[in-house]
Formats: structure tokens, sequence, C-alpha cells
């Protein structure tokens, strides 16, 4: 039933739609029953005819009239002696008469014959007639004679029944015709109703092809408008595509265009952080740090979102210890959580997963950060466990949750929308393009998983992911805390219930804090917990106290651990090991922060980037890191360099002029010989796995997004250098060179030298200095013919370039002297080349002078 | 239509069969003998034997010592149902040796027909000589009556054959 009635539904619409085909094809159904029904008659008709085959009524009274005509005859011949008739001839005629009357009477005559009363009447007078002449012929044939009389009567009676037998034909005739009349006009009729109903047949047949033709030209014509339709949606949709590439290759290559100078201030910002600055100078510099980074971000993710709305997203799916993803997110992340005083704990099974580390990093990035954003006071929670789904798939779900604003519910559903914040007046206090959660879902949701949230408004929310891993085979875990008794001591119960999960699964018992009476192992505290319970009669046990949040480093050596930053599963481990094994937990300062320190290596390496900036990025990192360093701008330079040998190390940007950095790779590890066993590290601003794929496929070893920072560097190159000395760890607070600040020259400015020497080392100021002096004398011609074209924009964009390259190599003289004409007014100063070339002339000397003894003073102690 | 063709066809070949059994019977026993009777049949024409003067004649006990057939019928001459018996006109042309292929059969007042030999042949014809078991007057369309097998095949039952059902026959002339 359920089968058929879409069927019958679609046979009603169809009758429906076709009105007025279907009642013609019933009329015409109708007239060909009624024409069926005709033939038939007419069939029957004949057929009764035939079967009801008669004698002819006619014919049987013309031989009676005849045969009585035949015996007048022979009776008239036997009185009449002369033709000498015979008396049996007389018999027989009669006899013959007779049996031709008998058949009158009995025959089987057409009922209108024997219904006729006319008829009837003549012909029952003629039997009575031929009747009464019996006797007498019977005496005949017995005495085989007649007399005279005897004859007379029965010429007499036959002349009678001769005018009888007359009579009785003409009437017979008229009747005969009267039938074929009838007979004739009934059969008329059946023909003629045939005949129309056949023709109204032919007309409804008609019809029927008039509007099938109608129909079928119809059909014709929409099949036309939908092909014309098709080809034209074909062809929006050949225009959308091409417009849609037109987009992401315009988005591809301006966030390419964009980031390349991006990263040029941010490495250089990174390079300047480590330089001697004034609090000021920090402060900005770290202006320009968050702005980049911000800037960075942005262009990350609608870079982002664009490859994700095209379709092209790369997963790959590889072991992944979930600890290091989510301890890296942590550690991200920590700064800024830092800086609003938040708690930050993360709890996780200490297990490996397969899954898509970039993208479950990405997509906890944005939950993360999201939560940290929008909360001012509490804590920021991660917690992770492994689910079972409904396909008894093994599935990872975690949850971000906060203390934080909490979202309206009525703004739940606008979440994970594209450019949607929660609220528009959030959207304004706390920035960003409202593309994360977007971009996040739609990650998830091509790793199969789903993304969802739980608010409420002023309580705090609660975001979660649940994805399909695969599982991955691990040794048998030992528990670090088997054995141990724990209490946490956090105080919110967020953070509380977080930390109490991960002790009872590192196999610590949990004691209830109430409980003072039982010995505690293990007390984790907060730092604000620590120090309200100190001195208080809540006071924790300094051997049990595991302290843990940002700034508790003070507190090392005081407690029996700390943990400086956020509490993760694998910090909690590694101090519950140590505890085990009666260790000291010195090196739980690295597990939460090993900043500060640098690793020097040994070698020599080429850096391949045609971007001028960062290649001297690059090379001040390098150079600082105690490394020897070569550049090339482009892949083919590269080649021909490596072919000589003597290079450590390559360092590869991947978009280049001449020849990229993969198909420079691939030259190289084909060309064979020493050079195609050298490490070659990439360097690319995408993330994707898709470009990491690319590096490992053309034959990088490794690869380093990009900006180019010294953190990432040194992870990149620590596997494939020698490490030399572990370097003492660098102070970058600037209070520790209070004579930094007013130690500059007139003419050059001696700490900025100082500075830059300590970054990309003396040759390298060497070389900058070189490659100043060539561009200012250069320079200095272009401003002398555009001041004499009176070209003032000429004028001012080289007085502007001037004062870059003169600030960045420290020429303050020269600095100073195009600040003075500006003040002027740079059209106003009919001086102003001359000015400016003994400022140029006086830096060198300085320079020159610098170069050929340095002075003891730009030594720091 | 075809399974009837082929039953007459089998039903003519034992009559056939069985007329031609009686021709050489009746060959053996001399043939065509001489009516002692009054002659009620005359058969003319192209035949082979005969009995007075070129012409085959016969009395009613000639034609009923020929091997015959009941044909139990309705006709349009007559009340009900009607049973006719009489020679079968097959096995009368066999006795006389007919070679021709037209009967012309002439009857007391002059009625003359042509009737097919291959009629004679096809179906089991009689010359019926009895109706109901009486020997037919004049006045009763005796001496001898043509009649078709009726009983057998219904189509039979047209104008056409009707005409061909001469009655009071007293010749038949062999073309």
């Amino acid at each position: 039933m359920s089968k058929s009635s879409p069927k019958w539904q679609l046979v009603r619409t169809a009758i429906v739609r076709n009105k007025g085909l279907v009642s013609l094809i019933a009329v015409g159904l109708v007239l060909l029953a009624a024409v069926i029904a005709f033939f038939h008659a007419l069939w029957v008709r004949q057929n009764s005819s035939a079967v009801s085959i008669r004698e002819d009524a006619l014919w049987a009274t013309y031989q009676t009239d005849r045969e009585t005509g035949k015996l007048l005859l022979a009776l008239h011949d036997l009185v009449d002696e002369r033709s000498g008739g015979a008396l049996s001839e007389v018999s027989r005629r009669f006899d013959i008469l007779y049996s031709r009357h008998e058949v009158m009477e009995e025959a089987d005559f057409p009922g209108k014959f024997r219904s006729d009363p006319k008829l009837h009447a003549l012909t029952d007078a003629l039997g009575r007639q031929i009747h009464d002449l019996l006797p007498l012929f019977d005496r005949f044939a017995e005495e085989k004679r007649a007399t005279p009389a005897d004859l007379e009567t029965a010429i007499e009676k036959v002349t009678a029944l001769r005018s009888a037998t007359e009579v009785l034909l003409q009437a017979t005739n008229h009747v005969q015709l009267a039938i074929q009349v009838e007979d004739r006009e009934a059969t008329s009729r059946i023909y003629a109703w045939l005949a129309g109903t056949v023709l109204a047949l032919m007309v409804a047949v008609g019809a029927v092809i008039v509007m099938i033709w109608r129909q079928l030209k119809q059909n014709e014509i929409s099949r036309f408008r939908l092909q014309r339709l098709s080809e034209q949606l074909g062809r929006s949709v050949e225009a959308a595509e091409a417009g849609n590439k037109a987009k992401s290759a315009f988005l591809a290559t301006m966030s390419h265009e964009i980031r390349t100078p991006l990263n040029g201030i941010i490495g250089t910002a990174e390079l300047m952080q480590t330089g001697r600055l004034d609090a000021e100078q920090i402060d900005q510099l770290s202006t320009i740090r968050q702005c980049s980074d911000a800037l960075i971000a942005l262009i990350n993710d609608i870079l982002d979102f664009s490859k994700l709305e095209s379709g092209t997203i790369d997963l790959e799916r590889r072991p992944v210890d979930l600890g290091e993803v989510i301890d890296g997110v942590v550690e991200m992340l920590s700064p800024k959580a830092e800086a609003k005083g938040l708690d930050l704990v993360a709890s996780y099974p200490l297990a490996s997963y397969e899954t898509d580390p970039t993208r479950l990093r990405q997509v906890l990035i944005n939950l993360v950060g999201n939560a940290v954003k929008f909360t001012d006071y509490g804590a920021v929670v991660i917690r992770a466990r492994e689910v079972v789904g409904f396909d008894g798939g093994r599935r990872l779900r975690i949850e971000v949750e906060d203390t934080g604003v909490g979202i309206a519910a009525s703004a739940v559903g606008r979440l994970f929308t594209e450019f949607s914040q929660a609220d528009a007046s959030i959207g304004r206090r706390f920035g960003g393009t409202g593309l994360g959660l977007a971009i996040s879902k739609r990650i998830v949701e091509a790793m199969q998983g789903r993304i969802g949230v739980e608010s409420v408004e002023g309580r705090g929310t609660t975001f979660w992911i649940d994805v399909p891993v695969g599982v991955v085979e691990s040794a048998v875990e030992v528990l670090p805390g088997a054995g141990l008794k724990g209490t946490p001591l956090a105080g919110s119960l967020l953070v509380r219930t977080a930390l109490a999960r991960d002790l009872r699964a590192l196999g610590v018992e949990i004691v209830p804090s109430w409980q003072t009476s039982v010995h505690i192992d293990v007390a984790l505290v907060d730092h604000a917990g620590w120090e309200a319970r100190q001195g208080g009669p809540e006071a924790i046990d300094p051997v049990a106290a595991v302290v843990y949040g940002f700034g508790t480093r003070a507190l090392a050596g005081k407690v029996s651990a700390v943990v400086d930053g956020a509490m993760t599963t694998r910090r909690l481990a590694r101090i519950l090991t140590h505890r085990m094994n009666g260790t000291a937990p010195s090196s739980a300062f690295d597990a939460a922060r090993p900043r500060g320190s640098e690793t020097r290596f040994a070698g020599h390496v080429l850096v391949v980037e045609d971007n001028p900036v960062n290649r001297k990025v690059a090379v001040g990192i390098l150079t600082r890191m105690g490394l020897t360093t070569e550049t090339v701008v482009d892949g083919l330079q590269a080649v021909e360099r490596l072919a000589k040998g003597g290079v450590d190390l390559v360092l590869m940007d991947m978009q280049m002029p001449v020849m990229d950095g993969l198909e420079a790779t691939r030259r190289i590890r084909a060309d064979g010989g020493v050079s195609a066993a050298v490490p070659i590290v990439g360097l690319t601003a995408n993330a994707f796995a898709s470009d990491r794929a690319a590096c490992f496929d053309a034959g990088m070893n490794d690869f380093v997004m990009k900006p180019v920072t010294r953190d990432r560097l040194q992870a990149a190159l620590a596997a494939h250098l020698p490490e030399t000395e572990e370097a003492a760890p660098i102070d970058a607070t600037p209070a520790a060179h209070p004579e930094a600040t007013g130690e500059a020259s007139s003419v050059l400015d001696l700490a900025h030298r100082r500075h830059l020497a300590e970054q990309i080392g003396d040759e390298g100021v060497a070389e900058l200095t070189e490659v100043f002096v060539a561009d200012a004398a250069a320079l200095l011609e272009e401003l002398a013919g555009a001041y004499e074209a009176g070209d003032g924009a000429g004028v001012r964009r080289v007085l502007h370039t001037l004062t870059g390259a003169a600030s960045n190599v420290g020429c303050a003289g020269v600095v100073a002297a195009i600040a003075a004409i500006r003040e002027v007014g740079v059209m106003e100063c009919p001086d102003l080349v001359g000015r400016l070339g003994a400022a140029v002339l006086a830096a060198r000397e300085a320079l020159e002078a610098e170069a050929a003894a340095p002075a003891p003073a730009t030594r720091v102690a | 239509m075809s399974l009837r063709s082929s039953l007459f066809a089998v039903a003519a070949l034992g009559f056939g069969l069985f007329a031609s059994l009686a021709a050489i019977s009746s060959a053996h026993a001399g043939g065509l003998t001489t009516p002692t009777g009054e002659v009620v049949l005359t058969v003319t024409g192209k035949i082979a034997n005969s009995n007075a003067g070129g012409a085959a004649t016969y009395d009613l006990a000639m034609l009923e010592a020929l091997p015959g057939r009941a044909t139990e019928t309705e006709t349009p001459w007559t009340k009900g149902k009607v049973k006719f018996e009489g020679p079968l006109g097959a096995a009368l042309l066999d006795q006389i040796g007919a070679s021709g292929t037209t009967l012309k059969i002439v009857a007391l007042n002059d009625y003359a027909v042509e009737v097919p030999v291959e009629d004679f042949r096809k179906w089991p014809v009689i010359l019926a000589t009895r109706k109901d078991g009486k020997a037919m007057a004049v006045r009763d369309k005796g001496p001898i009556f043509v009649i078709y097998p009726f009983d057998l095949d219904r189509s039979l039952y047209n104008e056409k054959i009707f005409s061909r059902s001469a009655w009071q026959v007293k010749s038949i002339e062999v073309q």
C-alpha cells in the first residue's frame, strides 16, 4: 500500500493536469464501445437471418399458382379430345399441386407472412378450396375415368382456385416487398447509427491526437526551456566557480603578500625585544607585537575560512599525543590567561589517538582563546575524555568550560555562523572577526565530528567538540600516583573537580579536604590558596603542597613542587613520578615554562629567501645562535650554491621568484652527492596539512612556520645541527642595562649600534653600515634631482627612506638633520642637499673611525 | 471449422469406401438389374452402365437395395424433425458408372436444378424414398427427395442448398 500510494498519487496528479485529454479518452472509449455494440447488433442481425434461413414464401406461392395453372391446362386438355390429355396426367398435376399447398401450410416462412391476417385468411381459403377438390380427384384416381359433368365441376373449381392463388400471389408479393423495405430501413438505421458513432469516435480520436500533439509540442518547448535553463545554470555555476576561484586566488595572494611584510615586522620586533630598550619603547614594542599577532591571526582566519569555504580542507591522520596538543594550546594561551589572572587547567587521558593534530590544535586554540577572552574572573578548564559513539567507534570529547560572561540562549543559534558574535556590544568590546567558531565548526564537521555549546548567561559557557579518532595501542601505563593520598584545594569547584579527576586518573586516592586527620601526600593548591592558608589553621604541609598557577616560581624550594603556569595532566603526572622516584621535581619548571634560555649551535646555514627583511631577520637570529650564514635570493641560486658544498643546513623559503623552494629542494635531492643529504628546513606561511605534506614530499626534513622566531627556529634546528653549549638564560628586562638610555653621541647612536651588534653580530652591523653608506650616496643624488625638479613629494619620499635607513644603523646625526629640515619645510631649505651631505659625511667618518678602533665603551660588561 | 471439414473428409472417405465396396458387390451380382416395378427414376447422360437403351432406370426396390442413410433433420418445407431414408447419391452414381461433373436433376413439375457431382462425393447426400419410414407419395413430395445431411453440417442449411434439394425427382442427367 505505502509503495503503491505515491504511484497512485502521481496518476491522480496526471489525470487532474490533463483533464481535457482524459475526458476525451473516456468519451472515445464510450464511443468505441458503442461502435462495437452496433457491429454486434449488425452481426447478430446478419447471423440471425442466416440462422433463420427460411423458405421463400413468394416462390412457394408462385409455384402453387403455377401448378394450379398447369392443373387447369391438363383438365382442359382432357376435355378437349383433340389434344389427347390423359386423366393420369390430371391426377399427377393435382398431386403436385397438393404437395405445393402443403408446403404453403407447413413451410417455415418468415413470421411476417404467418402473422399477416389478410395473407393468413387467403391461405386458409386456398387450403379449404384444395381440400374441397380432394374427394373429386381421389375418385378420378380410383376409378381412372371422369364423367364430363365431373370434369366440368373440376374445371370450374380449379378456375376459382386459380383466381384465388393469383390474389394470394399478389398479396404475398406486397408483404414480401414490405418486409424488404422494413428490413432495409432497419439495417440502414443501424448503419446510420454506426456511421454517426464512428464519426464521433473519429472526431474524439482526432481531438485526442490534437491534444497529444499539443502536449508533445508543449513538452518539447518545456524540454527546450529546461535545457536552456540548465545551460544558463551551468554558465552561472561556471561563472560562480570562476568568481570563487578568483576570490580564493585573490585571498591567497593577498594574504601571502600581507604576511610577508608582517613576518618581517614580527621578526624584527622579536629581535628588538632582546635589545636594550627603555620602558616606553618596550611598551611600544609589545604593542607592535600584539598588533602584528592580531593581524596575522586575522589573516590566517580569513585564509583558513576561504580555504574551508572552497572545500579544500586536507585532513591528515596520524598518531598524536593528546597531552602534547593540549599542553601546546595551554602554553600558547597562558600569557593571556596570566594577564587576566585566570586559572587555566587541562585534564585529559595520557594517551595517543589517530587524528589531525594541526586541525585539533586550531580548533582548541579557538575555543580556549574564546574562553580566555570572554572570562574576566575565575578559570578556564579543558577536559578531554574518550567516549564510544553510537556506531561503536572511538570518539574524543573535549570540553572547554569557563566562568565567563556566558551567552544568552537566544544568541546560541547564531554562534557558529560566519561574521557573527553573540552580541554586537561584545563584539565591540572584544574585537575579532567572529570567524573563529565558524571555522572551528567547519573543521570539526570535516573531521566527521560535532561541535556544540551549553551556556548559562552570567555563569559561564561550555564549548564541546566530539570527533571520531583512531585508537593507538599504547604501552601499559604505570599509574604514577598509585598508593598516594591527595586532595585538590582549588578555590573554584570547577577547577577542584577537574583536579580531583586528574588525581584519580593518575592513581591518587582522593581525601576530602575536611578530613584533617588523614595524612595527605599531595595537596594541589593554587597560588592564592597557598598564600591564604599560610600561617592560618588550615596551613598546608609544604612537603605535600604542589602549588600551581602563574607566578608560583617564587615559591620554588619552599614547597614540594611548583607548576608555574597552567596545571595539566602531563605536568601533574611528572610531579607524581618524581614523588614516586624520590627525585626533586625541578624539571617541573621546564615543563611549565622553558623561557629565557637559548641553545647555541655550530654550523654553516644557507638562507634562501627573496624578501630582504626576512633574510635579515633569519640571518640575525641564526647568527645569534652561533651559526655562520650565507644568503641567496632564489631557488636556482640555492641549487648552484649547494653544488659547491660546505653547507650544513638550508633554510628554504617556499615561494620565491625564478624557482620556488619545493622545486629547488627536489633538484637538490635529485642532484646526488654531498649536497643531497643536507638537511633542508622549509619556511612556510601556510599551516595546512597539504603544504606540510608538500614539504616532505619534495624532500625537506622539516619546516618552520612564518613568522620566523627564535623559538621556532631553535626547535627545528635542534634535530639537525649539533648543539655547542647551553647558554645562560638571557634576562630580557631592560632594567639590567640602565646605562643604555643616555648613551647616544650626536653623530652615532652607540646604544642602538651595540644593541644591533648583539642581535646580528659585529659583522652584520658592519655589513648593514656598508649598505647604508652606499644607499645614502644614491639617495642624496636622487634628493638633489628631485629638489631641482621642484618635486616636493619626491623629496619627502627620499627623506623618509633616508631617515629609516639612518635610524636602522644608528646614524643619529643624519636623522637629526632630516628632522631639522622637516621642521623648516623641505622646499623652504635651499641648502638642503648640502646640509644632508655634511651629516652623511660626518656619519661616514664616525663609522669609519668606529670600525678602525672600536671604543671600549661600546662593550657591555 | 477445419476439424469439422476433416471429420467430413473422414466420413466421406468412409462412405466412399463403403459405396465402392457396394458397387463392387453389385457388379459381382450382375451390376445394374432391370426394374420390375414402376420406374421412379431415370438416369441418362455420361453413364457406363444402363438397362434401358442408354439409360439407367430404377424402381423403388432397386433404389432401396443401394447402400443408404437415414437423415433426421428439420427442413424449411416440413414441420418439426423428420426422418428421411434412401440410397446415397454417390452409391447410385457408382452403380451406373457416372463420369460427369454435373447432375441435372429434374422434378415431376419440370423443375430442373444443376447439382455438382462433387456434392454427392463430399457429403452423404441421399435420394430419400421414405419419410418417417413410409414411402412418399407425390402429394407428399415423393417419390424421391434429394436430402443433404443437414444433421451433420449446419452450414449446409442455406438457400443455395435448399435450391438443390429438389423433390418429386423423376430423372437425373449426368453431364
